[in-house]
């Protein structure tokens, strides 16, 4: 990792507060999009490209929750107001009736059942889509288990939902915009890496690119799901603190990073699960400042906390996220609260994630959850769970991955003193890591042990697209003068692995 | 500006990509599994939930010659280790296991494929449930009829390796992904194919940066 830039060598970062609020009100939208490098809106052309053919790879409501969601939009579109808080299946006529065409509760969990087959049923959904036009639908107030999300991803989705006519026009229309969420989620990962790596413009690509193309951002983000903003916010949220980090808090930074947050906040709830460590690195933030920009950035950090403090009661109070439940990761946390010994509590979060301590009870027996559960499940998992490869396939796999994580180590030992000078900021990513892992542990824990892995799918590790993407970087940096060839040997690896990702889906539905 | 100089990088492009379209050729010369057999459960519904350990054996059953693995009507969300036997009398004639973590409807444990079939067999299976369950998924039968301790038949299924491989299933495949969608249609395969090729072309061009 390459040493931090300092404050004299970006003046126009640093300039005098004076110009602060010039810069602030002046900077036009165009002319900070202007800067980014043309290989970040490749990054972020090849993310949105490849969510669109997984959106159409996969069949409608075949990605998790799926129909929820839908219902959540609808919900939205119909009454203006938030679905209920009871995780019922009584969708509305329109989609209930478009999940019965397409056997949606057939082919979901039963890898033997595969899509819509043939022209009778294609023909039977065609008429039974244009006789639920022309009724009119009436709200059923379901969200299912999305019911105790925050809003804004659904409220989002109303602009694709209203420019759609049937249930799957707008599906589809809902699913490309989550796609060009997963463009936003790679440009914040390139963005993230050009400010933790500023000296390996080469490396910002690896990193970038591989994330584009990891099959669980296009198979998530070619789907109506808030997880596909949630990925996008957490990207900005990392790029944010690196930029605030290597370039100094300033006013604007203190907004920025404040508007992300109250974004995240109102996305998913598992972006709770940053909160601490974000809490932490901005006080790394402010402890390096000196004299008037300390007092100016303390007063812009409290307009901003005051500002999120009251979107956050003014959404409690309207409803927006009081009905939170057992079903969401970030809903239930405080539901966790009460549940068994706090011990108990700990050793079960951290054998969700990591192995068994020697003298702890086992809570996943047969089960190495590291492998197994998050490992496997980040090499290929998709659908409802139900579609795996093959398990050499998942053997196989441990090679590249330990590979990397070689060269990652390697790379980390040669910049052990970077790393000393870039402590805080370092700690800070590790904690919004072990945040958000602690609160899917929790939410797990919740159900536990009646049922005991609840949550363990790996799309709840990709807010952490930004570090992975920076870890892959920084393998590449590892290899030394082999690293732009260990570089390219990444990205057609990467290629490769969403290439077989996506026939494996097709095989499991079209097959 | 420090970068790494880049002597093998033109050469790891072009075999990478090469070794690439090699995977992919031989994953379609591969036949899809299909199911050679199954016990006729029509209408499969839960009939018993397990937790704890659990171990049955299910008679009156015929494995075909080449199965390759087994696949079994058991639903779990965090499913555990499965070891199965197949049993004609007490001679063992084949087995297998699925390591635990799997999450389904149904299980598909692989097995030594059987050069001949062999009939009035027994599919034994048994797994540990703890701090899990797993349901069993068939038809509900009388007591007399039923699985070991159970009650009901679970549905089996045996799958082998296809006549076809993926390659002359390409058409077909492609006809199935048109239904089923918004703007339903013949173009979507083309579109997606050129999609990907398009995706390629900016990976390649990226590459190539790297290289400069």
């Amino acid at each position: 990792m390459s040493a931090p830039v300092s404050a004299a060598s970006s003046p126009p970062e640093l300039g005098p507060l004076g110009h602060t609020r010039r810069r602030l009100l002046g900077r036009r939208p165009r002319s900070l999009l202007g800067r980014v490098p043309r290989q970040g809106w490749l990054c972020a052309l090849v993310a949105c490209l490849n969510a669109v053919c997984w959106s159409f790879i996969t069949p409608p409501f075949q990605v998790p929750d799926e129909p929820d969601h839908y219902a959540y939009v609808e919900q939205l579109a119909l009454t203006g107001e938030l679905p209920s808080s009871e995780a019922s299946e009584n969708y509305p006529a329109d989609e209930a009736l478009t999940l019965r065409d397409l056997g949606t509760y057939r082919v979901r969990l039963q890898p033997e059942n595969p899509a819509v087959y043939s022209h009778e049923e294609e023909q039977r959904i065609a008429q039974d889509l244009a006789l639920a036009r022309s009724a009119p639908v009436n709200a059923t107030g379901t969200g299912g288990v999305a019911a105790g999300e925050p809003p804004l991803y659904y409220a989002l989705e109303l602009i694709p939902y209203e420019l759609g006519g049937t249930v799957l026009d707008r599906i589809q229309l809902m699913r490309l915009m989550s796609a060009v969420l997963a463009g936003l989620t790679a440009l914040c990962v390139f963005l993230f890496i050009r400010e933790v790596l500023p000296r390996e413009p080469w490396a910002w690509s690896v990193g970038g690119i591989a994330v584009a193309l990891t099959p669980m951002l296009g198979f998530m983000s070619g789907g109506v799901t808030p997880e596909a903003m949630l990925y996008a916010v957490s990207a900005a949220t990392f790029f944010c603190l690196a930029r605030t980090f290597r370039r100094g808090l300033t006013p604007r930074r203190a907004v920025a990073i404040a508007a992300v947050v109250a974004i995240g906040l109102f996305t998913k709830l598992n972006f709770v699960g940053f909160l601490p460590a974000i809490a932490l690195g901005m006080v790394v933030l402010v402890k390096r400042l000196r004299g008037r920009s300390r007092v100016m950035v303390y007063r812009t950090l409290s307009v901003a906390f005051i500002v999120i403090v009251a979107l956050a009661v003014a959404a409690v109070t309207s409803g927006a996220i009081s009905h939170t439940q057992i079903g969401s990761p970030g809903a239930s946390f405080h539901n966790v609260v009460g549940h068994g010994s706090l011990l108990g509590r700990v050793n079960y979060v951290w054998q969700f994630f990591l192995p068994r301590l020697p003298g702890t009870p086992n809570d996943f027996p047969g089960i190495f959850t590291t492998r197994q559960i998050w490992f496997n499940g980040l090499v290929g998992l998709f659908g409802w769970l139900d579609t795996t490869f093959p398990n050499w396939v998942y053997d196989a796999a441990l090679i590249p991955a330990t590979t990397m994580a070689l060269l990652l180590i390697a790379a980390l030992i040669a910049d052990r003193g970077a790393l000393r000078e870039r402590a805080g900021e370092l700690l800070t990513y590790v904690l919004m890591a072990c945040g958000l892992l602690i609160l899917i542990g929790s939410a797990s824990y919740v159900g536990f042990p009646e049922i005991g892995g609840a949550y363990a799918e790996s799309r709840y590790l990709l807010p952490l697209l930004a570090l992975m993407g920076a870890a892959v970087a920084l393998a590449a940096r590892g290899a030394g003068r082999w690293g732009p060839t260990v570089g390219v040997l990444i990205l057609v690896l990467f290629l490769a692995h969403d290439i077989f990702s996506q026939l494996q889906v097709i095989a499991r539905y079209y097959g | 500006m420090h970068r790494p100089r880049a002597p093998r990088a033109w050469a790891a492009l072009a075999l990478s990509l090469i070794f690439l379209a090699l995977a992919i050729g031989v994953a379609l010369s591969r036949s899809p599994p299909t199911v050679a057999r199954s016990n006729l459960v029509n209408t499969p519904t839960q009939f018993q939930t397990i937790t704890g350990p659990f171990a049955v054996c299910q008679g009156g059953e015929a494995i075909p010659a080449h199965v390759t693995a087994i696949r079994l009507s058991l639903d779990s969300v965090l499913g555990p280790q499965i070891k199965l036997r197949v049993l004609q009398g007490k001679r063992l004639l084949t087995e297998g296991q699925r390591a635990a973590g799997w999450t389904a409807a149904d299980v598909t444990v692989p097995v030594r494929p059987l050069p001949v079939g062999a009939e009035g067999v027994s599919i034994c299976f048994a797994f540990v449930a703890k701090n899990e369950s797993v349901g069993l998924t068939g038809e509900r039968v009388a007591s007399a009829q039923a699985t070991g301790n159970g009650s009901g038949v679970i549905k089996i299924e045996y799958l082998r390796p296809g006549d076809r491989s993926w390659w002359s299933l390409v058409s077909s495949v492609a006809d199935h992904m048109a239904f089923g969608h918004a703007w339903s249609g013949p173009w979507i395969a083309p579109a997606l194919a050129v999609a990907m090729g398009a995706i390629l072309a900016a990976v390649s061009w990226s590459a190539i940066r790297l290289m400069r």
